[in-house]
């Protein structure tokens, strides 16, 4: 089975429409049917190596930044009743539910997100949003930060690692590893920024601003429209009932 | 099928008073043969091929030009005023550039270049393979171009615009990411196109162009300080030890301890 790109695209706005609209509760089966959805189900999957090994890193944070905003919040928002007690530590009921609601919010919308990016390829992306009309120029932009948010993680490490060489303690330690991070973060978006005016170049070089009519890269099927509709339909349904009951309370 | 490329009485200034990148550049070179275009660092070889392909003309409207830029039958006149892909190719200094990033593989990579000149046809993929065998790069073609090595990287570069069968082919410092198995390779693979395409190799290393050139041009200050073939390039190597890498190239090569081996070898790039 194959979603065209306009229809994960819904997905994601079914995704944002229930993280923003619906109650933690009805968000958690759907995190659990995101994650299961990028392992299993093709359209879903991680397109390469790399994604695959962000997407797993990205759920191993994701369930630590659920604990971590829960049991903070648990403990400083100190309102209702005492849920439970850790040794001394005691975790109040509005606290616990606040942190879950944040914590599974966020996690929903950056999911989805990122089960998308990681799902398609830029190129399809790029053909997709050309399709749609949008400047080459435009569309050469977003294809160049997303190569470059894709590419930072090793170029950290490249810095880090010629830091190390030299002498600097930028591991010594995580309070040496953040301040070593804040350090290198403006020089490394400086030289990506010329980094991308250079790749720019050279795609134009290569003719990419030449290009042919937008209607020769369309990549609709008909097939996939049900999905599109039902994603679109249940989107709206949501909002619909959210309204209603916001206006009837 | 190869083109003329002729440069008369050109001069490039980026804005109104900044000094002259390039002035009275006058070059012609013959379809289908190698000119090695030559210079230290800042001596305006990557602003005159970039003049060439158009990608100067079309991104500094405001600077001040003159002269004129010929392409086989198309003349300029300063300098074109949009990219001139795929008549012209050049591949760029760093080679790490010329990856797209939108491709997971170096055959989709290469396949881009067709794309975008709307060429389509479920001939494609064979002729991409074609072209990377014919580079030696067959065994990388389902590999992510952003892993790939400097001397790959270079070939893969390359590779994304001879698809286009570019007439006239321009490369910027290609010895840069090369060591010296790799630069070998290279020269033979430039060697091979000679008669089909009209190339310019800059470089401030010597030994690419020695190994491949048929015209020689040394640039210093934006001006062409000489011009000549192969036996006048020799001839007057010395003379230029200020602004090449003279010195480290016979060095090396009266290292070899092995005469026969080493008269063979300068007798082959033409060293006396």
């Amino acid at each position: 089975m194959r979603l065209a790109i306009p229809d994960k695209l819904s997905f994601v706005l079914l995704a944002w429409t229930c993280a923003f609209l619906l109650p933690w509760q009805f968000n958690i089966p759907f995190i659990v049917l995101l994650v299961l959805l990028a392992f299993t189900f093709n359209p879903f999957k991680p397109v390469t190596a790399s994604a695959r090994t962000y997407f797993s890193r990205f759920t191993i944070y994701a369930i630590l930044l659920v604990f971590v905003l829960v049991g903070v919040n648990g403990l400083l928002l100190r309102e209702g009743p005492v849920r439970f007690r850790f040794i001394v530590l005691d975790f109040y009921d509005a606290g616990l539910t606040y942190g879950l609601t944040v914590s599974v919010r966020l996690i929903l919308l950056s999911l989805s997100v990122l089960v998308f990016f990681a799902s398609t390829h830029f190129q399809d992306f790029a053909k997709y949003l050309q399709s749609l009309g949008l400047p080459r120029s435009f569309v050469s932009i977003i294809l160049l930060s997303m190569f470059f948010l894709e590419q930072l993680p090793h170029r950290i490490t490249q810095v880090f690692t010629a830091q190390e060489a030299r002498g600097a303690p930028v591991r010594a330690g995580i309070v040496a590893r953040s301040r070593a991070f804040f350090l290198i973060l403006s020089p490394l978006v400086l030289s990506s920024i010329v980094e991308s005016v250079e790749r720019g170049v050279a795609l134009e070089l290569r003719g990419y601003h030449l290009l042919r009519t937008n209607k020769d890269i369309r990549q609709d099927q008909p097939t996939s429209r049900v999905w599109r509709f039902a994603f679109l339909t249940l989107s709206s349904i949501i909002i619909i009932l959210s309204v209603i009951h916001w206006l009837s309370n | 099928m190869a083109l003329e490329l002729a440069i008369s009485e050109f001069s490039f200034q980026y804005w109104k008073d900044s000094p002259r990148a390039l002035t009275n550049v006058s070059l012609t070179i013959a379809p289908g043969s190698v000119c090695a275009l030559l210079g230290p660092t800042n001596s305006g070889k990557t602003t005159l091929l970039h003049a060439i392909t158009g990608i100067l003309g079309s991104h500094h409207r405001d600077a001040i030009a003159s002269g004129q830029i010929r392409v086989g039958d198309d003349a300029f006149t300063p300098l074109p005023d949009r990219v001139l892909f795929p008549t012209v190719g050049l591949t760029l200094q760093d080679p790490y550039y010329q990856i797209s990033g939108l491709c997971d593989t170096v055959v989709e990579e290469i396949s881009l270049t067709l794309e975008t000149l709307d060429i389509h046809g479920s001939d494609i993929p064979s002729r991409v393979m074609a072209l990377l065998d014919k580079l030696g790069l067959s065994h990388l073609a389902h590999r992510k171009p952003s892993t790939l090595s400097g001397g790959e990287l270079q070939r893969v570069a390359l590779a994304n615009i001879l698809v286009a069968q570019p007439p006239i082919l321009l490369l910027d410092e290609p010895s840069n990411s090369l060591d010296g198995t790799s630069l070998r390779r290279f020269a033979s693979i430039v060697c091979g196109l000679k008669g089909s395409t009209t190339m310019v190799v800059a470089d401030y290393q010597l030994e690419l162009a020695i190994l491949t050139a048929d015209q020689f041009v040394i640039m210093d200050g934006g001006k062409i300080i000489f011009s000549g073939d192969r036996v006048q390039f020799i001839g007057n190597l010395s003379r230029f030890r200020a602004l090449l890498p003279v010195g480290l190239l016979e060095q090396t090569l009266r290292s070899i301890p092995d005469s026969t081996l080493r008269k063979r070898i300068m007798m082959t790039i033409g060293i006396r």
